[in-house]
């Protein structure tokens, strides 16, 4: 596989995030709205409704912090931002910072992948749909899979002296 | 409890070189579980757990109708029906912009669609009526917080889900600080706006733009149709705030489009989006939040701090005074929504122990955690209000921090020691 | 800490310090000091800071935390919702038979801990399970399923919550549990289900009747991890189960005595407190076995039906 493929692949797996992350909220929405009425139209609701609605919410928070991560939208503080950006010791620093995220999001993208193997392991199924355990799960395991990737790749291109990614901050 | 103190340390650095809140707190999880000998493998799953609950989905839902209808025009509306009765004078400009984020408060749950709907339209309006552009993009920040104490609002739904409280309950607790705090913001603006220099040729815009009272409340009748909606959704009974926050998606979504006509099928979508981002960013660093409470608890910290604070006095009015001092400053280090994490589980057992009303101790941790989000060095909405207002943090601080001491510190104080204020409402709505 | 240093054993259970476990976890402490000269002492988390019911379950079964008051969570395997069977027990003396130290249900649940690397030191029953009707709620339904119709009930989310409360004739509707207070306040729902009558007193404000249904015994389990029950030295391990034995010697009369004490609290409170006839009983059990049984029969197989009702004394 050439460079240009990877390229288009990971093209690829990005706009597929961002339309799950889009669907997840249209879905939560539409679960929610469904539900209320049932509670007043129906005398037995159907309670995999919330078991539902938790998998798209889990869905939403995960891939909505993962963009969070790829358009730098985090909440953050700090002083760096008040100084010379072109400063070269300042550059290593903030290159620093992102290398912090990537090793924090490293070391919690191994627990929850093992985590969700370990659900996969026993079989744990959820209550209603019976549907495996490992899918609620898996959102954040995805997400912080790829917050490493997106952190090193921030990490570098602040040493270079580039703030801005193009293709982020449309 | 040294072990401890070194990952704060350690998460305070972190946060003053910019590494975002989430993962300065991650870190510092990190670091105290490896140095108390506690399971790392375990701290994931103990979070999915805690996002994996029923009532915090209605911040993603408040947030996703708040993004709504700070776009599609609702806002615009909202300003203009409090501009027939306030905008008038020059002092008005400010005015409106205070009343109005308390309005937009009352449909949506965060501060950053109040500073988009509002700040938007609001920021250059006083500009050109001789407001300086900082001081204006200050007051725009400073009174999104209002729309976190006027119901519906994000961190009080995660205070309360830590806390094991009533969502509904926590709501009430801090509307009529709220619209108090909203008249002491008009009264600030009035007598700093006097100082301005005229200018003659913003005179003219400045006076009375809408006189047509009948027409804008007719325009406006479907966004003032909203907190009805919400609220009296949820206080009659009829709904869970939850619930509620997905009817008033379904409501914002339709007038959006066909009644205010600011937004399109297509850019619906873009929409969602963002608001899915401005969702994981703050659940990101709750996510971590959890995990840093759990430690905390594991190692029986907040029982030791409360047993020093108790240590200090046990008069209920010092221990308070400690606890808003140590949220004073937690604000200023975090935002609101991490604030209030904190609060529930280090503070909280603490104010209960003295004798605090748990839903007065939530009025305190919103009125107190307010500040938190305007407060430099991590000051999330004021980063939300410089950016749309095109300023910059080093110029807007001053004005803002001038105004917190006014206004938002005293409103603090007097929460903290009149109960009444904040339980008056649940009492008369919820017999509480 | 002394030359030896204490070992820890972490306890965790999710309810405030006015419940049955608080009790036990205090006797626990003094007997574990005894039997253990102090070589063990605990680390005590009430109040479910530490997670729910079924957090705490799945942290013991991943051996974070020792040691628990908890009720299994059936999401981890459905055989578990057999606890919540409905009319299995009619009183406290065929509870005590049924769910007590070496009973039945004991050996059917073992099993199915075992395979969660999960153990049962011992049953803690709470006691029987009622319809709480929010106060300004005039009906008071005594004959199931007719007179329930149209009422919406709280239930927690458990599958044969569902099936259970379906029917007798309510409308379930899960609220999860920091909204319940609120919602029977605000008449979002006009009862709750799943509450044994120390629940009661807690809500007592917004509570006006109370009807003794007895449609399930709650039954919870002092539960440890397997593997860390299994490595611990011999010696100790006996000294340990001996504090756990002292502890639940009277865990039937105390629970037995915590009912009556906080029904008569409720009683006066201005709680009216309703009992069904034995006809009303009937009605009510015949309504739940229709639909439970055959829900018990897929969902956990005909074995472990046939094993219950045997244990139960219903062929
Ligand atoms: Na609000
Ligand atoms: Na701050």
């Amino acid at each position: 596989m050439d460079m240009r493929d990877f390229t288009s692949l990971i093209r690829a797996g990005e706009t597929a995030m961002r339309l799950m992350a889009v669907f997840s909220g249209i879905a939560l929405a539409a679960l929610m709205i469904v539900q209320t009425a049932m509670r007043y139209f129906l005398t037995s609701p159907f309670l995999g409704f919330e078991e539902l609605a938790v998998l798209a919410g889990l869905w939403l928070y995960a891939l909505g912090a993962a963009f969070a991560t790829r358009l730098d939208a985090h909440v953050r503080g700090g002083f760096l931002n008040s100084l010379d950006p072109g400063d070269g010791r300042l550059r290593i620093l903030r290159a620093g910072a992102s290398l912090v995220c990537a090793a924090v999001c490293g070391v919690y993208a191994w627990t929850s992948v093992a985590y969700t193997l370990r659900q996969a392991q026993i079989g744990r199924v959820s209550p209603y749909l019976g549907w495996p355990r490992w899918l609620w799960t898996a959102s954040f395991a995805l997400a912080f899979s790829v917050m490493v990737l997106w952190f090193l790749v921030e990490a570098l291109r602040r040493v270079q002296g580039r703030t801005a990614d193009p293709a982020g901050a449309e | 409890m040294i072990v401890a103190s070194l990952s704060i340390v350690l998460i305070v650095v972190l946060l003053l070189v910019e590494v975002p809140v989430a993962f300065a707190v991650g870190a510092g999880v990190i670091v105290f579980a490896l140095a108390a000998g506690q399971d790392l493998a375990y701290l994931a799953p103990s979070a999915f757990q805690q996002l994996g609950s029923y009532a915090l989905l209605s911040a993603p839902l408040f947030i996703i109708s708040g993004t709504v209808m700070a776009r599609s025009g609702i806002s615009e509306a909202m300003i203009r029906v409090v501009d027939v009765f306030l905008g008038g004078r020059r002092s008005g400009f400010g005015a409106v912009t205070v009343i109005s984020c308390a309005l937009f408060g009352a449909i949506s749950g965060s501060g950053a669609a109040a500073i988009a709907g509002v700040g938007s339209i609001m920021i250059p309006r006083m500009e050109a009526a001789g407001y300086p552009r900082s001081y204006a993009t200050a007051l725009v920040g400073c009174s999104s917080v209002l729309a976190l104490m006027i119901p519906p609002s994000i961190p009080m739904i995660v205070f309360a889900m830590t806390a094991n409280l009533s969502v509904a309950a926590c709501f009430l607790s801090t509307v009529v600080p709220g619209i108090l705090l909203a008249g002491v913001y008009c009264i600030y603006n009035w007598r700093v706006v006097r100082k301005f220099p005229e200018d003659p040729k913003a005179a003219v815009e400045y006076r009375v733009r809408a006189t047509d009272v009948v027409g804008a409340l007719r325009k406006g009748a479907f966004a003032l149709a909203l907190p009805p909606i919400i609220l009296g959704g949820i206080y009659s009974g009829l709904t869970t705030p939850t619930e509620a926050a997905a009817i008033s998606i379904l409501y914002a979504v339709p007038v959006g489009i066909f009644v205010y006509r600011g937004l399109t099928v297509k850019e619906l979508g873009r929409t969602l989006f963002d608001a899915v981002v401005q969702t994981g960013s703050f659940v990101i660093i709750i996510f971590f939040l959890f995990n840093l409470s759990r430690l905390m608890i594991l190692e029986g910290l907040p029982a030791s701090i409360a047993a020093g604070i108790a240590d200090l006095s046990q008069n209920r009015y010092v221990v308070l005074l400690l606890i808003n001092l140590v949220m004073l400053v937690m604000g200023m280090l975090v935002d609101d929504v991490s604030g209030s994490i904190l609060a529930a589980v280090i503070l909280m057992p603490l104010a209960t122990q003295a004798g605090v009303d748990p839903i007065h101790f939530a009025a305190i941790v919103g009125t107190n955690l307010g500040l938190g989000n305007v407060s430099p060095p991590c000051a999330p909405l004021l980063f939300v209000a410089v950016s749309v207002g095109r300023s910059s943090v080093r110029e807007v601080a001053g004005p803002t921090i001038r105004a917190l001491l006014c206004c938002h510190l005293p409103m603090t104080v007097i929460v903290t020691f009149l109960p009444d204020l904040s339980l008056a409402l649940p009492r008369l709505l919820l017999d509480y | 800490a002394g030359p030896a240093a204490a070992e820890k054993i972490l306890l965790a259970h999710p309810q405030p310090t006015d419940h049955i476990y608080h009790r036990l976890s205090e006797a626990f402490i003094e007997n574990l000091a005894e039997t253990t000269g102090g070589t063990y002492t605990v680390d005590y988390h009430p109040g479910g800071d530490l997670g729910g019911f079924e957090a705490l379950y799945e942290q013991v079964m991943e051996g974070v935390i020792p040691m628990a008051f908890t009720s299994p969570d059936s999401t981890l395997d459905p055989r578990l919702d057999v606890i919540f069977m409905g009319y299995l027990a009619d009183d406290w003396e065929s509870a005590r038979t049924l769910y007590g130290a070496g009973g039945p249900m004991e050996d059917v649940l073992n099993d199915i801990f075992q395979e969660f690397d999960v153990r049962s030191l011992g049953v803690v029953p709470t006691g029987f399970g009622g319809i709480a009707m929010r106060k300004g709620e005039s009906a008071v339904p005594v004959n199931f399923p007719e007179d329930a119709a149209g009422l919406k009930l709280r239930v927690p989310g458990l599958p044969i919550a569902r099936v259970k409360y379906t029917a007798m004739g309510f409308s379930p509707v899960p609220i999860p549990f920091t909204e319940v207070y609120t919602a029977m306040q605000l008449g979002t729902v006009d009862a709750r289900a799943f509450a044994p009558i120390p629940e009661i007193w807690q809500m007592r404000d917004v509570i006006g009747s109370y009807i003794r249904t007895n449609e399930y015994f709650e039954a919870t389990y002092w539960f440890v991890n397997d593997s860390w029950w299994s490595g611990l030295p011999d010696a100790d391990r006996a000294q340990i189960q001996e504090a756990v034995d002292r502890t639940l010697a009277d865990v039937w009369d105390m629970a037995i005595g915590i009912d009556e004490e906080y029904e008569a609290k409720v009683r006066d409170a201005g709680i009216a407190v309703v009992d069904l006839t034995p006809e009303q009983m009937d009605k009510a059990k015949q309504a739940v076995r229709a639909a439970e049984w055959p829900y018990a029969e897929e969902s956990f197989g005909a074995d472990l039906l046939a094993r219950v009702n045997e244990a139960a004394g219903l062929q």
